[in-house]
């Protein structure tokens, strides 16, 4: 075999592994579990609201304004955190540590500008 | 290290900053102002913007290559002749796109100001993507082009059609996405580096995992056929081009073409540039000659059957990568393996950014009261309507078709003469195909000038003109452009041969990055040096 692909061996292992798992508990649950299905007992979540529905029903754009919304301040955290971590050891290197700063800051303006652009087109108004 | 030669990192990005603030300016003047006024000054704003990026490129030019001295910019954006002419050609291709929709948008009704945010945003990222020295640059750069594009096809929301071309666009566009980041994966996996020069250091070394690399580069060449339009790849191009608005249309057909045939000729040349990778196992050479061959028949013989200008434009589209394609065969390897490109391939994309603005711009004039199907009723009769804008559609149609005296002539005679001087006659063939395909294309080009000038204004549908200063000084000023640089393209030739030529460099610059902080004094005199002199005719 080619020496290349042998740090990859590991993850073709675990890979048959799983599936192999997986297949087995299947088989095992089908041929050994007792199974007197109902209608109630058929549907996904037993005690709780009825998932399938028409594909194409309409619901309100809010949500997914909402949802980007979370997800643009969710990712800006994350980037900031790494940042904020290290910044104290940046500020020792005089050359760098306005870099550092200026480029965070211009990462928020821009995001703060979005958010300008966001609340005064009313993707936050609920109603 | 001496301060005074160098220029500092802000400078030498103000190009991207620039239009970065003009985008930003215009998503607030968008929403602080009454949302049924009139938006298109906010056009002339951004193109004010990318004139101001342009002086700022061209004073960075005579002083390139440069170099960032801060260490992640530095890996991260080469700024050297490349990289600042095929920005220039996309800040002018993006200017006078812009210029396009200041009073086109109004009249379809699809005056808002966040058009042009998304223009100077999307030109933001072309501009990343051709001066982008790794893998990860080159990607979110690729991403904010596309992203910004996508929802510049859907603009006019009130019409399915153009909502239909956003969508097949975004979803085409994606997928072609994921096969470049599953393709950088894989070279990342190869190498253990995502940026150009060290990716080409790693493959050069007798243990690189060649087949890995390998699956990589045709998943890259695949994302790459995608967003250039190629032929196997190509289905979604005719769809888009004619739903969306015909000055994003304009857009995607200049500076998206140019981006992504400068951010990937950059990125195969710089990194797989190994022959090995261009003509050993698995060439890709051998398979952007078959792509080209297969773009050229499949735009050409197609675009033969359309009736509406934009569709028959789309199709040319495909046709002209083709023959774009031809100038990355002819790259010259040096007996290091250093690789550069001759100035065909910037050349022919500046001929073909003015033409296709020029076309598009009359496609837009002729499309007034709201014509989505701009077919030959449209234009028909359009030099007794207006001599001046059929004068500018047959100026474009003959530059598209390669006639003397304009740009497209000389672009396409310096890609053939390359390809044979590089190829030492190997690759004849497909040049006598390209001159074939070149005469096929003569059948539907000159069919419009025809339309325009003999056949008569349909009676029953009189043309509606879109009356606009702005989109006929775009549109002539791009004619007028294609005519000057066809005859004297000396100059534009000149500056080509540099750009292309630079790319040899990204070695010396790989060579001289041992420690970053001793870059500035280093890279000012041997780099630009050792520069090739790729010019001909």
């Amino acid at each position: 075999m080619d020496p290349n692909y042998a740090p990859y061996v590991p993850v073709a292992v675990v890979s048959i592994l799983v599936v192999g798992l997986a297949a087995v508990i299947l088989l095992l649950n089908r041929m050994l579990g007792p199974r007197r299905p109902t209608r109630e007992k058929g549907i996904p979540y037993e005690s709780g609201v009825d998932p399938v529905s028409h594909p194409r029903r309409r619901f309100s754009v809010k949500f997914y304004m909402t949802a980007i919304l979370f997800l643009v301040f969710d990712l800006e955290v994350v980037f900031i955190y790494p940042w904020a971590t290290r910044f104290k050891a940046w500020l020792a290197d005089d050359a760098f540590a306005p870099v550092a700063l200026g480029s965070m800051l211009f990462f928020v303006l821009v995001l703060a500008l979005g958010l300008v652009y966001e609340w005064k087109r009313g993707a936050m108004n609920w109603e | 290290m001496q301060a005074a030669t160098t220029t500092s990192d802000l400078a030498i990005i103000s190009p991207l900053f620039i239009v970065c603030a003009m985008g930003l300016v215009a998503l607030l003047v968008a929403v602080f102002t009454p949302k049924d006024s009139f938006k298109g000054w906010l056009g002339y704003v951004v193109a004010f913007g990318f004139a101001l990026a342009l002086v700022a490129v061209v004073w960075l030019w005579k002083q390139a290559p440069l170099t960032l001295s801060n260490e992640s910019l530095f890996f991260a954006l080469s700024v050297d002749h490349f990289g600042l002419g095929l920005t220039a050609v996309i800040l002018i291709g993006g200017l006078l796109a812009a210029l396009t929709a200041v009073d086109y948008l109004p009249s379809q009704r699809s005056d808002h100001g966040e058009y042009y945010a998304l223009v100077a945003f999307a030109v933001l990222g072309m501009m990343a993507m051709v001066m982008s020295a790794d893998m990860l640059t080159f990607f979110v750069a690729l991403e904010l082009m596309s992203i910004s594009v996508y929802v510049l096809a859907g603009f006019k929301r009130q019409s399915a059609f153009s909502t239909e071309a956003a969508m097949k666009y975004f979803v085409t566009g994606s997928f072609a996405s994921a096969l470049l980041l599953l393709g950088i994966a894989f070279t990342y996996g190869a190498t253990g580096s995502i940026r150009f020069t060290e990716i080409a250091e790693a493959l050069a070394s007798p243990q690189a995992s060649l087949p890995i690399a390998q699956f990589g580069v045709v998943m890259l060449l695949a994302a790459f056929f995608f967003k250039v339009a190629a032929a196997p790849f190509h289905m979604w191009t005719p769809d888009v081009y004619e739903g969306a608005p015909t000055s994003v249309t304009a857009l995607m057909a200049t500076g998206v073409k140019v981006a992504a045939f400068g951010g990937f000729a950059r990125m195969f040349l710089t990194a797989f540039g190994d022959a090995r990778f261009r003509t050993g196992d698995l060439p890709w050479e051998t398979i952007i000659a078959i792509v080209a061959v297969a773009s050229m028949f499949a735009g050409n013989l197609m675009a033969l059957a359309q009736k509406n200008l934009k569709r028959m434009l789309a199709y040319s589209a495909i046709a002209h990568t083709g023959y774009i394609m031809l100038a990355m065969l002819a790259a010259p390897t040096s007996g290091d393996g250093t690789v550069w490109l001759g100035p065909g391939l910037i050349f022919y994309l500046l001929g073909y950014t003015l033409a296709s603005i020029a076309a598009f711009g009359v496609a837009s004039v002729v499309s007034g009261n709201d014509v989505e199907d701009v077919n030959e009723v449209a234009y028909a009769g359009l030099a007794k309507r207006s001599p001046a804008h059929a004068l500018i559609l047959a100026v474009a149609m003959l530059s598209l078709l390669g006639i003397p005296l304009t740009a497209g002539f000389i672009g396409k005679l310096t890609i053939f003469a390359e390809v044979l001087d590089g190829s030492h006659n190997e690759y004849l063939w497909i040049v006598v195909v390209a001159v074939i395909n070149s005469i096929i294309s003569a059948f539907y080009y000159l069919r419009v000038i025809l339309v325009a000038y003999m056949r008569d204004e349909a009676a029953e549908r009189p043309i509606q003109l879109v009356s606009s200063r702005s989109l006929t000084l775009a549109a002539g000023l791009a004619a007028f452009l294609t005519l000057v640089v066809g005859l004297v393209p000396s100059r534009a030739l000149m500056a080509s041969g540099k750009a292309g030529g630079s790319l040899a460099d990204s070695k010396a610059r790989a060579a001289s990055t041992a420690t970053v902080n001793d870059v500035h004094t280093e890279a000012d005199a041997p780099a630009t040096a050792s520069a090739p002199k790729a010019t001909k005719l």
